[in-house]
């Protein structure tokens, strides 16, 4: 049976280098997800994720043995990643094209969906347009909206991890989505207007 | 205009995050309104979209490379007990140097100082002017001043750094302690001299006032 984060977290501050190496080996995925999605660079996102659990691995001895590790691992990660976003320069994307797929300069065609949302976000060229809009976001919405739907964290989870009441999880998504329809108003006509 | 009170609530309802009673409510609203109802299909593909673009992969050794550097930034400081362990021969030939120069130091000053210094005295009040005598006593004392002040500052960065940097302390001490320390010695003595100069002259005054 696997240990829980929250026994490793124990090993860790007891010295067991090897636990903290199960935790990175445990979290790496979503961590490195979440930077590579914040900032659409592989190699700015590796190290911004390995700056991540040194920062954890710093910050471990603060951890409250009672709380769930998740939420903190997260607070940790968004607190580094807003501190980064802050010092780079804002990126360059282009909307009027199909994002940043190689060689992809053609508008988007979208066959008439709107009944199936879903299968509609199958579509890869949408995706990268999402992903692109996204990045334009001012970062507390840019990490926001990640953080619920592309790690899957429950407002509350959220809310902890970002140290913010509820109610402005639920503002920042609102505002965040207010944000990617007008940068996607194209699509938003064509389909659902 | 009549769907603005339900705006808030249709991110809500996208989510999935309403009670029982507020998402009948927003059905029945959807139920009529086809725009609110295009709002909530926009929402929901947008969200399957962040949802459904692809996982990355972390790059090969990404938990090896976070290892190295948290080894790398975990590693004990040298303190001067490392350094001692691994430079142990340069801090025996510094010893020796040490001692070897402190011994001779010691005799030689037993062995001259006695005539070696009333004649620096004497040759000091014959060779100078008056004058020269009072500019040589205020550089000496100056540069003593100025070289106190620059021993302080060393002492202040080797307070400052602490043994971080102590594995410099062997440099430090033969390129800047060595030179300053004979520095000092000699614009000190120079000024020691000069004084004990005056002094005499003082009292050589002073006593053949009192023989007038």
């Amino acid at each position: 049976m696997e240990p829980t984060d929250e026994t490793l977290v124990q090993r860790c501050l007891n010295g067991d280098t090897e636990a903290f190496d199960a935790l990175v080996r445990r979290y790496q995925r979503p961590i490195y997800n979440l930077a590579y999605r914040l900032t659409s660079d592989p190699e700015e996102a590796n190290d911004l994720a390995q700056e991540i659990f040194l920062r954890v691995y710093e910050r471990l001895h603060t951890f409250q043995p009672e709380a769930a590790f998740r939420p903190w691992l997260y607070r940790v990660a968004t607190n580094w990643c807003l501190n980064a976003l802050k010092r780079r320069r804002p990126p360059t994307v282009s909307l009027e094209t199909g994002g940043g797929i190689e060689g992809e300069e053609r508008p988007l065609e979208l066959p008439d969906l709107v009944e199936d949302p879903a299968r509609l976000a199958e579509r890869r060229e949408l995706q990268e347009r999402v992903q692109q809009a996204i990045l334009t976001l001012p970062p507390k919405y840019r990490i926001v909206m990640l953080l619920r739907y592309a790690q899957g964290l429950s407002y509350e989870e959220i809310a902890t991890a970002l140290e913010m009441p509820l109610g402005t999880v639920k503002i920042h998504l609102h505002r965040a989505k207010a944000h990617l329809k007008e940068r996607l108003r194209d699509l938003y006509e064509a389909y659902f207007g | 205009m009549k769907c603005q009170r339900w705006q808030r609530w249709l991110p809500l309802y996208a989510d999935g995050v309403l009670s029982p009673q507020e998402q009948t409510a927003v059905e029945a609203h959807l139920r009529e309104c086809p725009t609110c109802r295009a709002e909530v299909a926009f929402l929901r593909m947008l969200t399957a979209a962040l949802a459904a673009y692809p996982e990355q992969e972390p790059p090969p050794g990404f938990a090896a490379q976070v290892r190295a550097r948290l080894a790398a930034w975990t590693e004990p400081r040298a303190d001067w007990r490392t350094w001692l362990r691994r430079e142990w021969a340069t801090a025996l030939v510094g010893l020796g140097v040490a001692v070897g120069l402190g011994g001779g130091g010691m005799l030689l000053w037993q062995q001259y100082a006695g005539e070696w210094w009333p004649r620096a005295v004497e040759w000091t009040a014959q060779t100078l002017s008056p004058l020269a005598q009072i500019a040589a006593w205020k550089t000496a004392l100056r540069e003593t001043v100025a070289l106190l002040a620059e021993g302080l500052v060393i002492l202040r960065d080797w307070a400052l750094l602490g043994w971080e940097q102590s594995g410099q302390w062997f440099h430090t001490f033969t390129h800047l302690a060595l030179p300053l320390s004979w520095q000092l010695g000699l614009g000190l003595g120079l000024l020691i001299v000069l004084s004990l100069h005056w002094w005499e002259a003082r009292g050589n005054l002073w006593a053949e006032n009192q023989q007038l």
